[in-house]
């Protein structure tokens, strides 16, 4: 127990999400206690170390596109603006673990954007800022996961590819992205929409003008 | 070697004309003296019945209408029938009467109506009940796109699906998408609007022509 109070008391910054608490309410009840335990634990835990990187854990399954609903993403990218996106209305009701919620998350947009921001994330995520074209106050986050926490995913190596594409990318570059809809918890990230929309994961980028403007 | 396999193919081709022998009886049978009505179905004809003989129900695979005899050989159509799934109610009474419809075409046969028997289910128990059930989250119900006729007010994952099939179409922006995938004024407009660049009937329902054409497009 103290153990526990001292590894919960470095996280404290973690929110316990909804999705994840269900997630070990089902685990505790298909009689594993074990697994229900660890899942617990997760809860505490900003991220999961995978060899020496580190995974993130909140709707993970989603964000790598790898959860129950994975099949039903439309593959075929919708063209859209940075600011319709942000203008999107947020879901009300929980946001699971392992599903999908609202069309949004089940389509796949193609942006184009001016990028204003590239960095990491604790969860190993390449976390990027969207500037609309027309309108430069708005913006969405759009992430790119780290291959080696998708394992097993059938777009680990787009991930892979998509990173190695922004690379040495000049901030204020227009880009065009392909990526997957998304509802993130709104915890006030930086870049990020009010309706906390994201692309996430983004399968693709393009550079459409490497010039900062 | 091959007296075998002729021994397989008739005792086959017997025990599958005994299954469509039964099959037919089945398809059709002929109630009540006194109940006043008659199920027919699209695939069974209807049948008539002598005056003062009562009633015919044609039961067939999937009944559909119910029909009331008014003179020798015409019938008044009653309701649709759709009021209950069980029909337990013509059953009961049927008083074992037999018809003496003269027919004078159809392929339904004119049997003694006898009540179903109910289905043995057999007790789930923790034993019987499959594990994965226990483990794993509750299945998605939701209806697939094409499921029913889909009208402003629903939801579910068919008007997600059909959302996206509207993005695609670009008769709708992503700034319109539905909250909690209902089927909103914003989808209703996108839907009349592809409507009627379609030269459809503009009615802002997703129908299977409506439907077509967006998966075709």
């Amino acid at each position: 127990m103290p153990m526990v109070a001292i590894v919960s008391g470095l996280h404290l910054g973690v929110t316990l999400t909804e999705g994840l608490m269900n997630r070990a309410a089902q685990i505790q009840a298909g009689g594993q206690s074990t697994a229900a335990l660890v899942a617990i634990f997760l809860c505490f835990c900003p991220s999961l170390a995978v060899g020496q990187t580190r995974c993130g854990v909140e709707r993970w399954p989603v964000k790598i596109l790898m959860d129950i609903d994975s099949k039903d993403v439309a593959g075929e990218p919708v063209i859209t603006t940075v600011a319709q996106l942000a203008s999107v209305k947020r879901p009300t009701g929980t946001f699971p673990y392992n599903r999908r919620v609202s069309a949004v998350e089940r389509a796949t947009f193609v942006v184009k954007a001016r990028l204003d921001r590239v960095s990491a994330e604790s969860d190993s995520d390449m976390h990027l800022v969207l500037r609309d074209l027309d309108v430069d106050s708005i913006s969405i986050i759009a992430e790119i996961p780290d291959s080696a926490c998708a394992v097993g995913s059938q777009h680990a190596t787009a991930y892979a590819e998509a990173r190695r594409s922004i690379r040495g990318v000049k901030r204020g570059a227009i880009v065009e992205v392909v990526g997957v809809g998304f509802f993130d918890f709104l915890h006030g990230q930086s870049g990020g929409s009010q309706n906390g929309v994201e692309l996430h994961p983004i399968l693709s980028i393009r550079i459409v003008d490497p010039v900062a403007r | 070697m091959r007296k075998r396999l002729q021994d397989l193919v008739r005792s086959v081709i017997a025990t599958s004309a005994s299954l469509l022998g039964s099959a037919t009886t089945a398809d059709a049978e002929v109630v009540t003296p006194s109940v006043g009505e008659a199920l027919n179905d699209q695939a069974a004809p209807i049948r008539t019945a002598a005056p003062g003989q009562g009633a015919l129900i044609v039961r067939a695979a999937r009944p559909r209408v119910l029909l009331r005899p008014i003179s020798d050989n015409a019938y008044s159509l009653v309701s649709s029938h759709r009021s209950h799934r069980s029909h337990s109610s013509h059953y009961s009474s049927s008083g074992g009467g037999s018809s003496s419809g003269s027919g004078s075409s159809g392929s339904g046969r004119t049997t003694t109506a006898t009540p179903p028997k109910p289905a043995r289910v057999p007790a789930e128990t923790s034993a019987t009940k499959p594990k994965a059930l226990l483990t794993t989250p509750k299945a998605d119900t939701g209806l697939n796109l094409g499921a029913r006729v889909l009208v402003r007010g629903m939801k579910g994952r068919d008007v997600e699906q059909l959302v996206i099939l509207l993005l695609k179409n670009k008769v709708l922006t992503a700034d319109k998408i539905p909250t909690d995938s209902v089927f909103d004024a914003n989808v209703e407009d996108a839907v009349k609007i592809f409507q009627s660049t379609e030269k459809l009937s503009v009615d802002g329902k997703v129908d299977y022509r409506t439907l077509l054409l967006l998966k075709m497009k």
